[in-house]
């Protein structure tokens, strides 16, 4: 058992789901990762070689602190999402969501690139099901465009992965970007994995598969959805691309945009997909800074973000499973009827926020003091800009437009009893993590000195812009300015390949469809024309066609013969 | 009511930073009270610039339907 690669357990076990009666599947379902982490505690680290093909080493298990810190967190979010999903009766949701647990898992111990393509497909096609299984017309559309895009992730990842072989002779998943981080002297075989990894990170431009997918899974399925996929990516980027310089950048403007698109959004779910994107941003920030804080602050943040992401969308989860809208506008108040979600919502918001003795303020810390320790001055304060918009959209937001606010009238039943244990695991998880952060920091890939709450000042000033930034709220709030939340949606970089391209293509289509029957007409009638030329002259009736009496015919050749006879003497 | 105390908690942050020692990298950063200021303007100048972005980029919710 020991070794077998991790993940193995969970894959095969998910393909004997089904064999489960349909009531056992979901407790099926949450004995997987415990066994699955069960193996993993008694891993050594190493890289272990896998099959021998054609001389390559295939399906290597490379066991280190960096896989391990994700493998632990994706082993618990599983655990967490499993029991969060006990009520569920739906065999596709079970097989499919423990598929793709089981292949983010292998991908993140992947020691070679053709392993971690493999996995990286998997969770492509197993997550969309989880989208599918919502079984309605919009979340079919949007599953499959999330498909193409994520399948269209693994085809550059293969092109990239053939490529780099052909320079460099190496399958090896190691460190791709040059000691100098610069990107522009890689080769085209990097460029195109960074594209890949960059797709399913969602970087700016390319995110919007992200809020266009995650808000139509099924209320169990977002809660898988928001731990794995991104953090993999996350996970790829630092072991691929650790101190890759233009990821600051892109990391920063991924803090930022989000929180505009947030701000106006109504879909609570999609407000924290944007949200998730913003966080994102602040791991790649760390990635690419590359230094050991940075990437201890990248991965720590990876690990707090699963936790409270996923309580936030557990929280929203069970807000549209008990009132069955996810509307802004439809919803607040709830906090009479849902007093335990609300509770457990607030955690998972002030986590996010990164309020002292929060799991987000001793992550975010150390990215934050690997920003202050390389003097990026303007890294440093758009992160500080996008803490504002953190507190605003998942800090107020979520709870507040749910829970309180004005009074939509709803009364339903509390979550269910195992929704709220899921729940409260992972708020328990959050408050400890803030409180004793030492266990988590050994978790991470290099020894931190770093200690969160030495700096007293550090904690006075993160409270003050968080409660300076919720008193605009109130400002904003109470003078009539913040907007109105409204039944609508938001174009995003979707609208480019739902409306845009589609009308683009119909036209040209239609275009080309005139330009063809134009093309064709003139062809008929222009053979008409020449079919009548040649009838006219050659057909039964036809000049050259007809019977000429021999008369005529003896007086042209007298008139020809006359014409040379002259012309002769001329 | 709440709001009250709420504000007070605010103010107490403010005099509280005075007193204690602060470990400060940017200049700017040490000014008394920049934090608390930077919170403030940073969540107001997101909320209008979002509504700005509103008016561009709000549709009806069926908007992709037909």
């Amino acid at each position: 058992m020991i070794s077998l690669p991790p993940g193995i357990i969970i894959l095969v076990g998910a393909l004997a789901l089904p064999l489960l009666p349909r009531s056992a599947q979901a407790i099926g379902a949450l004995a997987l990762p415990a066994l699955s982490l069960a193996q993993l505690l008694f891993l050594s680290q190493g890289v272990f070689p896998g099959i021998e093909l054609a001389g390559l080493s295939l399906l290597q298990v490379r066991v280190d602190p960096l896989s391990l810190a994700f493998g632990y967190i994706f082993h618990i979010a599983a655990f967490i999402a499993a029991l969060y999903a006990l009520h569920v009766r739906d065999t596709i949701q079970h097989v499919t969501a423990m598929l793709y647990v089981g292949s983010a898992i292998g991908a993140v111990f992947a020691g070679d690139l053709i392993t971690l393509f493999i996995y990286w497909e998997i969770t492509a096609l197993a997550s969309v099901f989880l989208i599918f299984a919502s079984r309605t017309q919009r979340a079919y559309q949007a599953g499959i465009r999330y498909l193409i895009v994520q399948i269209g992730s693994g085809v550059l990842l293969l092109a990239g992965i053939l490529l780099h072989y052909h320079d460099s002779g190496s399958l090896s998943f190691d460190q791709l970007i040059g000691p100098d981080g610069n990107l522009s002297d890689a080769s085209a075989g990097v460029w195109l994995i960074f594209a890949a990894f960059g797709i399913k990170c969602a970087f700016p431009l390319l995110h919007n598969w992200l809020q266009d997918a995650y808000p139509q899974a099924t209320v169990t399925g977002a809660v898988f959805l928001s731990a794995f996929t991104t953090k993999l990516a996350v996970y790829a980027l630092a072991r691929g691309f650790p101190g890759t310089e233009v990821l600051i950048g892109i990391g920063v403007v991924m803090t930022l945009f989000p929180i505009f698109f947030a701000v106006i959004e109504n879909d609570l779910r999609k407000v924290l997909c944007y949200s998730l994107n913003n966080q994102l941003g602040f791991m790649v920030v760390g990635v690419g800074i590359g230094t050991e804080l940075a990437l201890n602050g990248a991965v720590a943040h990876a690990f707090v973000h699963i936790l409270y992401k996923a309580l936030l969308f557990m929280s929203m989860g069970a807000v549209l499973y008990r009132t069955g809208t996810i509307r802004a506008s439809d919803l607040g108040g709830l906090y009479r009827s849902m007093p335990w979600t609300s509770a457990f919502c607030i955690v998972g918001a002030m986590s996010i926020s990164a309020f002292p003795l929060f799991s987000g303020f001793v992550a975010k810390s150390l990215t934050m003091s690997a920003v202050t320790e390389g003097y990026y001055m303007l890294t440093f304060i758009g992160l500080l800009i996008a803490s504002a918009g953190v507190m605003e959209h998942s800090g107020i937001k979520i709870p507040y437009f749910a829970f309180f606010g004005h009074d939509s009238g709803i009364r339903c039943k509390e979550a269910p009893w195992h929704m709220c244990l899921a729940m409260g695991v992972a708020a328990v998880l959050c408050i400890a993590i803030g409180w004793f952060p030492q266990p988590l920091y050994a978790l991470l890939p290099y020894p931190v000195v770093y200690q969160p709450y030495a700096d007293f000042g550090h904690s006075v000033t993160q409270l003050q812009l968080l409660l300076f930034a919720a008193l605009a709220f109130v400002v904003l709030k109470r003078t009539g300015m913040y907007p109105a939340e409204q039944a609508s949606l938001n174009l995003d970089t979707d609208w480019l390949y739902r409306r845009v391209a589609p009308r683009v293509i119909r036209q040209i289509v239609a275009a080309s469809r005139q330009v063809g029957r134009a093309f064709l007409q003139t062809g008929s009638e222009l053979g008409r024309t020449l079919m009548r030329l040649v009838l006219n002259h050659y057909g039964p009736e036809g000049t050259l066609a007809r019977a000429w009496p021999t008369g005529s015919m003896v007086l042209w050749v007298a008139v020809l013969l006359g014409a040379s006879l002259i012309l002769f003497y001329l | 009511m709440i709001f009250r105390i709420f504000l007070c908690l605010c103010a107490a942050l403010v005099i509280i930073e005075i007193a204690v020692h602060r470990h400060v990298i940017f200049s700017w950063e040490g000014w008394p009270g920049f934090y608390a200021l930077w919170g403030f303007v940073s969540l107001f100048a997101i909320v209008i610039l979002g509504k700005y972005l509103g008016r561009l980029i709000k549709r009806d919710e069926d908007y992709y339907d037909d």
